[in-house]
């Protein structure tokens, strides 16, 4: 399998040749769609998002090192865009979380698990169900590495809020986890 | 499995794109191209529109002296000339009842007028006329022309051939026993601009007589000026006048004593009413500023400004109050947009420990709104221009939409999106996170200026200046830190107060 050839089409689109253009659309978004489906609610809002976030490496194609880390750099400002939007449509910033709340760690064990066994397409889909802040905490923290205090830093969600919406999130994800699971036996049954 | 590998099982999701997806991006694509051709179009649009409202002042400016009427002379007007000029564009003084006198004497009548002055031209005695008017309403008393024209008229007494005395006045019109008509109308000629501001006229105030008979000799020349007339004796004329139609004047020596020149007044002392009266304009006026961009020092070493100045678009409307003529007081609205640029270099170590310098740059665009008050010293210049020296405050508001909490942190993300900033943050395999403390969001600034106002009419101004601007606080004060994730670091790199002091070029209308 051949490499990409990542610097010439980058090259290439600072010169704002269409055809490369598309090779370089259609690389991040195999790479990368999988950030905006996991920050956003359905499939045409994380399309709509990536479009943007795109919109914004055209523009600042030549600001980026030719050499280092295409991805990481596209992936970061898709990030963004997504938490963006998210600050943009929210008007539920200022959660009034409780002071003291229920870290269920064998709760969050057993979801980690459960959705570890699952298709990665069905993972996608089960967070995409989530609330909106639940969904942007659990993305980050649980599968980007963000720290409470990091999210609150960039999200604006307070720290003890966001451990609130952690633990929400598996929360749900748990009831849902059981919801199928318990649709699987009875389809076996 | 363990969590490691349920994220790494998502974030290596991959699916194709669809080609309707790019298709979409290329809109996007486009619909961006157009939108910055459309602000440079109506970047240009404006700046035409500017320059055509500033031509079209000037232009209406300059039709207005070349159509204003000259000032009397005292170069006489031929016979010929005055009788053409009184046909076409006499005024008609007469009675209603008189002018069914005698048709067939009026058929063969010759109008022939005695004119102590270069008469105007019938358009500049209708404005003689109405200036006339408004002095009688102001009940002007030092050097009144009207006064004065009284006293030519009870000083002038006519007789007929029965040697009855008449005593003309103004518009007085004598029907003769032996079907002679005379009329004698007064006229009160100035300079027909009379500028009501606080302007002083340097025209003499003229007056003339005109008498009208029926019946004259046309031989006999009718047009004296009014140094002819001052040279004549008494006899003379009163000889020239009985040859015309037996009229005998006497008491004509008076004529002789009615020539003066009003002494070199401020109209507002010639139009009374003028003097206290309050005006009040719609300053309405754009402008472009130049602020040079102070950097103070902060720890960590400083941002440093990528550009000597920056540029402030703004415009104002406000309401002036002259209570009196050399002072106005305005108070009004401002918005306009700023935008400057920093920069710096941030040397951090990258994970094998080697220097990793990072250039960061920072557009700061704001937009600002807000009060002012002004206080004007008008000073005159010529009949048209002044000179107007100002001082204002300015209180803006900076506006920075959903940023208001001072402490608030942000990212390069929301930097980029809420305040345009444009980072170059990536370098390499990490990934870095640009954090602002933003603190201010009110400007306060002292305003010195001296503009140039040319009176287009009496009540439209333009005008056009200079003005300094000095910032009283910063407009912005902020702190940067850099997160760098690969090791988790956060990296103090310093930030910036700026305040913006500077000149600006203006360009109003005032509407009165």
């Amino acid at each position: 399998m051949t490499s990409f050839p990542i610097n010439s089409v980058l090259k290439e689109c600072r010169k704002n040749c269409p055809k490369a253009q598309e090779e370089l659309y259609k690389y991040t978004y195999e790479k990368i769609i999988s950030t905006a489906l996991r920050y956003t609610k359905s499939r045409e809002e994380s399309k709509w998002i990536f479009n943007m976030a795109m919109l914004k490496v055209y523009k600042n194609i030549d600001k980026f090192s030719i050499g280092t880390n295409y991805l990481a750099w596209s992936n970061n400002i898709l990030v963004k865009t997504c938490i963006d939007n998210y600050r943009s449509n929210s008007k539920h910033m200022q959660h009034v979380a409780p002071l003291d709340f229920y870290d269920d760690k064998k709760s969050s064990h057993v979801v980690n698990n459960a959705l570890s066994d699952m298709e990665a397409e069905k993972i996608i889909e089960m967070i995409q169900t989530l609330g909106e802040n639940e969904r942007i905490v659990f993305s980050m923290y649980e599968i980007d590495g963000y720290k409470h205090r990091e999210i609150e830093a960039i999200t604006g969600i307070n720290m003890n809020t966001s451990k609130w919406l952690l633990s929400k999130a598996k929360k749900e994800l748990r009831k849902k986890i059981n919801q199928l699971y318990d649709l699987k036996m009875y389809v076996n049954e | 499995m363990s969590k490691l590998d349920f994220r790494e099982k998502v974030k290596s999701y991959s699916e194709p794109y669809q080609r309707e997806d790019w298709l979409r991006m290329q809109q996007l694509l486009h619909e961006d191209s157009s939108n910055q051709k459309q602000n440079l179009l109506w970047f240009w649009k404006s700046s035409f529109l500017i320059f055509a409202l500033f031509a079209a002042m000037l232009s209406i400016s300059w039709i207005n002296q070349s159509n204003a009427p000259h000032n009397v002379t005292d170069q006489y007007a031929t016979v010929n000339t005055k009788i053409h000029t009184e046909e076409d564009h006499k005024i008609d003084r007469t009675l209603e009842s008189d002018k069914n006198f005698d048709t067939q004497d009026q058929q063969d009548s010759e109008t022939i007028e005695i004119s102590i002055k270069k008469e105007p031209t019938a358009i500049e005695e209708l404005e003689v006329i109405e200036k006339l008017d408004i002095n009688e309403d102001l009940k002007v008393t030092p050097f009144n022309s009207k006064t004065t024209s009284r006293t030519i008229a009870s000083n002038i007494q006519v007789n007929n051939n029965q040697n009855k005395n008449i005593v003309l006045q103004e518009n007085n019109v004598i029907n003769h026993s032996d079907g002679h008509v005379l009329s004698i109308s007064e006229h009160v000629a100035h300079t027909p601009i009379l500028d009501t501001e606080n302007m002083h006229t340097d025209a003499p105030i003229h007056d003339f007589l005109t008498i009208e008979t029926l019946n004259q000799n046309s031989s006999i020349p009718n047009t004296f000026s009014r140094s002819q007339l001052s040279a004549m004796s008494t006899q003379v004329l009163q000889d020239y006048l009985e040859d015309i139609n037996g009229i005998k004047i006497t008491r004509l020596a008076s004529i002789s004593t009615v020539e003066h020149r009003s002494p070199v007044l401020p109209v507002t002392d010639i139009i009374g009413i003028t003097k206290n009266k309050i005006k009040s304009y719609i300053n309405i006026s754009t402008s472009i500023k130049f602020p040079s961009i102070q950097i103070n020092e902060q720890d960590f070493g400083n941002f440093k400004s990528s550009q000597s100045w920056a540029a402030s678009y703004s415009g104002e409307i406000g309401y002036i109050v002259k209570p009196v003529e050399i002072i106005g007081i305005e108070a009004g609205i401002e918005a306009g947009i700023l935008q400057f640029r920093t920069g710096k270099e941030i040397l951090i170590s990258d994970h094998s420990g080697n220097p990793l310098p990072i250039n960061a740059h920072i557009t700061e665009r704001t937009s600002f709104v807000g009060p002012y008050i002004r206080a004007h010293y008008l000073n005159k210049i010529s009949t048209k221009n002044l000179l107007d020296l100002s001082i204002a405050y300015h209180h803006n508001f900076i506006q920075s939409k959903d940023y208001s909490n001072a402490d608030e942190e942000c990212t390069i993300g929301r930097v980029n999106d809420l305040r345009r900033s444009d980072c170059v943050l990536y370098n390499g395999e990490v990934i870095y996170t640009l954090k602002d403390t933003y603190a201010t969001n009110q400007l306060g600034q002292l305003e010195f200026g001296a503009n140039y106002i040319h009176k287009v009419s009496n009540k439209n101004h333009i005008s056009i200046g200079m003005n300094y601007r000095l910032g009283l606080n910063e407009i912005l004060n902020s702190k940067y830190s850099f997160l760098y994730e690969y090791h988790n670091e956060n990296y103090s790199i310093g930030g910036f107060d700026s305040k913006a002091s500077g000149l600006e070029l203006k360009l109003g209308y005032w509407f009165g």
